[in-house]
């Protein structure tokens, strides 16, 4: 009998292997299953490249107002949206030069971050 | 071929037999950590990077110039040594080939003297150039008469860590007396491999050389990773042949590089992937979601947390001004 052992992977390639088991799982799928399958698939899952306080505090959030963290975020996020559109939201002053190749800057919460550590 | 053959006296009765991939994999790890104490390795004090396969045409100098390029454009000198006698490093930058290793080993002339800088621009201002061309076959059958041949190679670059953060080692894909030389000469190997049967047998072939180098003594390099190249998403191979790697290297295995036209391009310019095409997927990686993952950006980031968190290189990393 194989012995089946936990193996530890870079979350990159942990991501990868997730996508294509979900390619796998659409392509074996009826019509109608795949149709809901990539639905599901194209909600977006961000939780693993939030700040860990936002998260503490938007599920504080969603289980004071009785809802689901994803349903809180997405009406958080739309609203803050708005405001940014309006322009009374601006993260000009977080945003510091990037090392990385793949974005100009970084933002950083600085004192959001304090704010919210005495919410959560 | 006698000389080249007793440079690796060990080496043909290591078989696969009974050898399983976790054996291999084992067997890397617990001699890398037994040698950190090895004194020699206190003698090349910069972190010195082979990248190989035993198979030809994974992508071995693509990555090399793009992970030298990449270091020297984030600040880092970086000295880049082709060990293929097909130069091909020298191509990929539009520089004409050289004899730089022949004159080093054979000629014995100090490395100093014969690095080039790799361009004029200024993108390539902290990346030098060890060049390589035929005369590198040569050097081996030179080699090969040589006592001590198997550090032949580190002791041609001894104070490089004076004027070099990163050197990264272009290895010709046959195991000869120059391979086994740069191992000994090298920190840590990456091991860069195709999705595909052939190239994956060729991961399996480059690690039972690792095996056989550690019974002939010889002091063992670090396993850095394992890159995979030439991923395309939509096959079903790519797929079988990632799955497969991750079950076997778990987080040793990178993200892996996207199949990229752009990859192939660039050398016909004489370009680095950084300058003729600096948002493509095999730099940026694949977008999955909302993310891109994988590419040489992301392999960068990995090759610099490595050596930042790792004890090896604390002591002896340190940035030069340029």
């Amino acid at each position: 009998m194989t012995q089946r052992r936990e193996v530890d992977l870079d979350p990159a390639v942990a991501a990868i292997l997730g996508d294509q088991q979900q390619r796998r799982k659409i392509r074996r799928a009826s019509k109608k299953e795949a149709a809901e399958l990539r639905r599901q698939a194209a909600r977006h899952r961000v939780t693993l490249e939030l700040d860990p306080v936002v998260v503490r505090v938007l599920r504080e959030v969603a289980n004071g107002e009785g809802v689901s963290p994803a349903a809180a975020c997405n009406w958080l996020l739309g609203n803050a949206l708005v405001q940014y559109a309006e322009g009374t939201l601006d993260f000009s002053e977080c945003k510091r030069g990037s090392e990385s190749h793949r974005w100009a800057f970084v933002v950083e919460l600085g004192d959001l971050s304090e704010t919210l550590e005495k919410l959560a | 071929m006698a000389g080249i053959i007793s440079a690796l006296p060990h080496l043909a009765s290591i078989l696969p037999y009974g050898l399983t991939n976790d054996n291999i994999l084992g067997i890397i790890e617990s001699d890398t950590r037994e040698i950190r104490g090895n004194a020699h390795r206190n003698e090349v004090s910069v972190p010195t990077i082979a990248i190989l396969n035993q198979k030809g045409g994974v992508a071995k100098t693509t990555t090399a110039v793009t992970l030298g390029a990449g270091l020297a454009l984030r600040g880092h000198r970086t000295l880049l040594i082709d060990l293929d006698s097909q130069g091909n490093v020298s191509d990929a930058l539009g520089i004409r080939k050289g004899p730089g290793l022949y004159q080093l080993l054979v000629g014995k002339k100090p490395w100093r003297e014969l690095v080039i800088p790799s361009g004029l621009v200024e993108s390539r201002r902290l990346l030098d150039l060890l060049p390589g061309d035929k005369t590198t076959v040569e050097a081996k059958i030179y080699l090969t008469t040589q006592p001590f041949r198997e550090h032949a190679l580190r002791r041609a670059f001894d104070l490089l860590d004076q004027v070099y953060e990163f050197v990264i080692l272009d290895l010709a894909p046959s195991v000869d007396v120059l391979h086994v030389g740069a191992l000994v000469a090298s920190d840590a190997f990456l091991v860069v491999t195709r999705l595909d049967h052939l190239a994956v047998v060729g991961v399996n072939d480059a690690l039972l050389t690792l095996v056989a180098l550690k019974d002939q003594g010889a002091g063992f390099p670090e396993l850095l990773g394992i890159l995979p190249t030439f991923w395309d998403r939509t096959t079903k191979e790519s797929e079988h042949q990632l799955s497969a790697l991750a079950k076997t290297f778990g987080n040793r295995l990178w993200p892996p590089i996207p199949l990229d036209v752009k990859a192939r391009e660039a050398p016909a310019y004489g370009q680095t992937l950084w300058e003729y095409a600096p948002r493509c997927r095999a730099l940026m990686g694949a977008e999955i979601g909302e993310r891109h993952i994988g590419g040489y950006g992301q392999a960068l980031e990995r090759l610099l947390d490595h050596v930042a968190a790792s004890d090896r290189y604390q002591s002896k990393h340190r940035m030069v001004s340029p």
